[in-house]
């Protein structure tokens, strides 16, 4: 045939032999491109809370140039998110210049601002998902959480419209002490709508500080292994594929991940970053050089990383239990990438104590 | 085949070069709940290049006989059968 139909069945597939090919030419694949640090909500583990300072952020026209240019470097997916992007009110220029490019783009929001007329928008412009933060199945507590009242009310009406509109969209959740006896309920919610739901367990430490509240409200380790299982039983059935996940020391790369491979970030003001966490190395597409240009600087800066003498996680003598192979985490508690973020290392020295070691193994 | 057909892009209907492969992307929905893309073999990839509102169908089909070192009625007939999935997925007219 010489044209494939790639369908929801095909697509796994045809995405997972584009990611390869795009690793082995070393182009840009996947892009998350915050567009906005604004939010109308006051979650307390985001830099908003922490100390963030607002800069002037990319109008219109630079973020349609920048857009522009990702497609001329073959980039195929963006993710885009924020703060809230919702909070632009040119989200829909932003996103109908996205499907023009020639994109498959998701949008990371909290959902707030989606009634019908919103979504009809959405689907008129084509959005491949909307992934909404969802960390509270009580309206009290997610109110409270968010800072706004009856907002609970209105992601729960958005989660709903966009399910009945069937625009596909997943639910995100953090994992801390104060959604822990919620987050079971929360993804039957999920299983119940039919929508994937994405539990990430790590509350992160963001770029402008809020370490504060991740050292009080991080889950610890028996209640991440716990949550794990009672969220996603099937992964832990007999037989199931055990996920694989290399660590740093065993890799011998600083970065195992996407970043500088097929993905980079873009943040709200024009800076091509490894990713979304971390603010670093913060080129300025429009001022140098282009995307391409400052693609070519990541990976070298990247190279550059993975060839760092005396890498701290090599002799590290607890790695066997230490899963995580992001040093952004580092990056953002000390400021360093080649240095140990306490919180893994708390992690780690608990599963050791539990002679637990991880699936990877 | 008609010889002096002359078909042209529908502009709803973007082109993609990535890693090597020609992918088109509608930027409407292709069905209720999804978004198809359609990925295009090298043959079908140079004829695409070639619908451009002007050329006829002989003179693609010629150029592509030419580039291809095939037979002219082997390719006249892939040629019909691309045009025809190209009209299916809306992408010409």
């Amino acid at each position: 045939m010489a044209i494939k139909t790639i369908g929801s069945k095909k697509s796994n597939k045809f995405f997972k032999a584009m990611l390869a090919r795009s690793r082995e030419q070393k182009n840009p694949l996947n892009v998350t491109f915050e567009i906005t640090r604004r939010c109308n909500f006051y979650c307390p583990y985001c830099y908003r809370v922490g100390g963030f300072r607002p800069r002037q952020e990319l109008n219109i026209k630079e973020i349609t140039a920048i857009l522009r240019q990702m497609a001329d470097a073959g980039v195929l997916c963006v993710a885009f998110t924020g703060g809230e992007p919702f909070a632009r009110e040119d989200i829909f220029d932003i996103l109908e210049c996205a499907n023009r490019c020639g994109f498959k783009f998701n949008l990371m929001t909290n959902g707030y601002f989606i009634d019908e007329n919103a979504a009809d928008r959405l689907k008129d412009v084509n959005i491949n998902k909307v992934d909404i933060s969802f960390n509270f199945l009580s309206p009290a507590a997610f109110d409270k959480f968010s800072g706004v009242k009856g907002s609970f009310v209105k992601v729960k009406n958005a989660i709903e419209i966009l399910s009945k509109k069937n625009i596909p969209v997943a639910l995100k959740a953090t994992g801390m002490t104060l959604n822990k006896n919620e987050l079971v309920a929360l993804s039957r919610y999920a299983r119940n709508l039919r929508v994937p739901f994405y539990l990430d367990a790590e509350v992160s430490v963001c770029h402008s500080g809020c370490g504060d509240f991740s050292r009080k409200h991080s889950l610890d380790n028996a209640e991440v292994s716990f949550l794990m299982k009672a969220v996603y039983p099937e992964m832990f059935r007999p037989g199931a594929a055990v996920m694989r996940i290399k660590s740093r020391a065993r890799s011998g790369r600083m970065f195992s991940c996407a970043a500088g491979r097929d993905m980079f970030s873009v943040n709200p003001y024009g800076e091509m970053n490894f990713c979304v966490q971390i603010d670093y190395p913060r080129y300025n597409i429009l001022a140098e050089g282009g995307i391409k240009s400052c693609w070519e600087r990541i990976k070298n800066e990247i190279n550059r990383l993975n060839t760092t003498k005396d890498y701290i996680c090599v002799n590290c003598d607890i790695i066997k239990y230490c899963t995580h192979c992001c040093p952004g985490r580092a990056f953002a508690e000390t400021g360093s990438f080649n240095s140990c973020s306490e919180y893994l290392r708390n992690m780690a020295l608990e599963r050791k104590r539990e002679k637990e070691i991880p699936r990877d193994q | 085949m008609d010889e002096n057909k002359i078909f042209k892009k529908n502009q709803d209907v973007v082109t993609r070069k990535i890693a090597g492969e020609v992918i088109l992307l509608p930027i409407y929905r292709t069905s209720k709940d999804m978004s198809y893309i359609y990925s295009l073999n090298k043959t079908a990839a140079a004829a695409w290049e070639l619908i451009d509102g002007k050329n006829t169908l002989g003179k693609i089909r010629d150029k592509l006989t030419q580039a291809y070192d095939a037979g002219k009625g082997k390719i006249a007939k892939q040629l019909d059968e691309l045009i025809n999935d190209l009209k299916l997925i809306k992408a010409i007219s």
